[in-house]
């Protein structure tokens, strides 16, 4: 082996254990009124909403001794169409943009890949809804699929780029779980539970995810409603735990991969008639990632919704 | 008979003279002066806090009378109040009680379902009350079927259904 290859092969290795972050940060198909996940997200029969979310995400805390830093861009656009009063659909696009820099014996490396993410597919029917006066309850199920839509063989001048640098994944991944929305004129409470089953392409696959997303959103202002449809300006407490398998490349773990991380969310929420501005922190409060896995250091979410 | 006719009539004058709301107007004249101007024609404008109250005359139906002559006039003036009476007591106006409404984001929805009914002149929510107003115009009604398919579309549930009570001039 050369003196180059093989710190070209480290570097490769380090990338898949340190960017397996930016795929949980990016691969929750976020879908609901809280900000860190869309599945609840209303929409009536036959309108359309549209939710526009910027991400950004940092981590510098690297156990390997590398001094991996990471940092993500992803612009995340989700469509909803109301099909009827139950059910509906959604379309998720993303772009992102991912730089990793590190050291490898005394020299320092850059990685970077942009371009157009996966395209997801899903659709969320309502199972059981209870309304009342000021208040509603329902409990829904959704299940959709990632098409291989993004580039997945993107090349810079080390050669191909490593798996959670490219843009797509090159496989169609299934995921499914349930929402449960208890929202009143005061509050709202948001939880959901999914699974996510990635699939393989180019002998890698990301290991499967298991989520579990919690948010309270606590109206703030106007503190008395009087009349009309005032605008509301929540405050946002989200709790989200993510568990993932060992990455498989060629067919074997990747020791260096997976584990969970628990994330405490704050975050603040305006909501009129037509539009939603929202933004949270994520910070993680636990994380248990196998091997040298890189830590994330915190995650920004903003966000724009509309209904048309 | 005479003493049921009495009665009815003694009944009847308490009703009117009853005392109801209080406008704070007076009349500017005694009965005397007011039957001294009064002439052919005139129209009564009646004011006060009893159902039988001070008339005061009005200038304008002076001209009226020349314009259109005694017999005309009258049959101008019972046209005007059926068309007046018949607009009062058509209410365009309805109050839906709507269950899960809970935030404002919600109730765009309901808005713009209720807006696709044909005769659908406006459409106001009262997120706090779970109340929407819904106006029609003129000649339109809304039905309950209508207005719970609507709510329906929109993911919510229809509690109530109600026409708003006629109003009083």
């Amino acid at each position: 082996m050369s003196g180059f290859q093989r710190p070209l092969r480290t570097f490769t290795a380090t990338c898949s254990a340190g960017l397996a972050a930016i795929a949980l940060a990016f691969s929750g198909t976020a879908t609901a009124a809280p900000i860190t996940f869309n599945t609840a997200l209303p929409v009536a029969e036959g309108e359309f909403v549209f939710r526009q979310q910027l991400r950004w995400l940092r981590s510098e805390d690297d156990p390997s001794g590398l001094d991996r830093e990471m940092e993500a861009f992803a612009a995340i656009s989700v469509l909803g169409y109301g099909v009827n009063s139950k059910l509906a659909l959604f379309g998720v696009q993303s772009w992102t943009d991912k730089s990793l820099e590190l050291s490898l014996d005394g020299n320092d490396i850059e990685r970077d890949n942009q371009g157009l993410g996966d395209f997801t597919a899903f659709t969320r029917y309502i199972l059981w809804q209870d309304d009342a006066p000021g208040r509603t309850f329902r409990v829904a199920g959704f299940g959709g699929l990632t098409a291989p839509t993004g580039e997945d063989d993107a090349t810079d001048r080390f050669g191909r780029l490593p798996p959670p640098l490219q843009n797509g994944s090159g496989a169609w991944d299934g995921f499914g779980g349930l929402v449960a929305t208890w929202q009143t004129l005061e509050y709202q409470f948001d939880g959901q539970i999914s699974y996510r089953a990635n699939g393989e392409a180019k002998d890698f696959e990301v290991g499967d995810e298991t989520r579990l997303d919690l948010s309270w959103q606590q109206r703030l202002w106007p503190r008395e409603l009087k009349g009309g449809v005032p605008g509301f300006l929540y405050g946002v407490l989200e709790l989200n735990w993510l568990y993932q398998d060992k990455n498989r490349l060629n067919g074997q773990s990747d020791a260096d991969s997976g584990g969970d991380t628990l994330w405490l969310s704050p975050g603040v929420q305006y909501v009129t008639k037509r539009w939603v501005l929202e933004a949270v922190l994520q910070k993680p409060v636990s994380q248990n990632l196998n091997g040298t896995a890189l830590e994330n250091d915190w995650i920004v979410t903003t966000s724009f919704r509309m209904n048309f | 008979m005479g003493k049921a006719l009495s009665g009815i009539g003694h009944l009847l004058a308490r009703y009117l003279n009853k005392e109801t709301h209080q406008h704070g107007a007076m009349p500017n004249h005694t009965p005397e002066q007011l039957l001294a101007t009064l002439r052919p024609g005139d129209v009564l404008l009646v004011e006060g806090n009893r159902r039988v109250s001070y008339p005061s005359p009005c200038g304008w139906s002076h001209k009226l009378m020349k314009r259109f002559g005694m017999k005309r006039l009258c049959w101008l003036l019972l046209a005007t109040l059926l068309a007046v009476n018949s607009a009062w007591a058509q209410s365009h106006e309805y109050q839906l009680g709507v269950d899960g409404l809970a935030c404002p984001f919600c109730a765009y929805g309901i808005e713009k379902q209720l807006q696709k009914l044909d005769g659908v002149q406006s459409v106001e929510v009262d997120i706090a009350k779970g109340h929407v107003v819904v106006t029609m115009q003129d000649d339109r009604q809304l039905q309950r079927e209508q207005a719970e398919q609507a709510v329906k579309k929109a993911g919510f549930s229809l509690r109530s259904f109600d026409r708003v009570q006629e109003k009083t001039p």
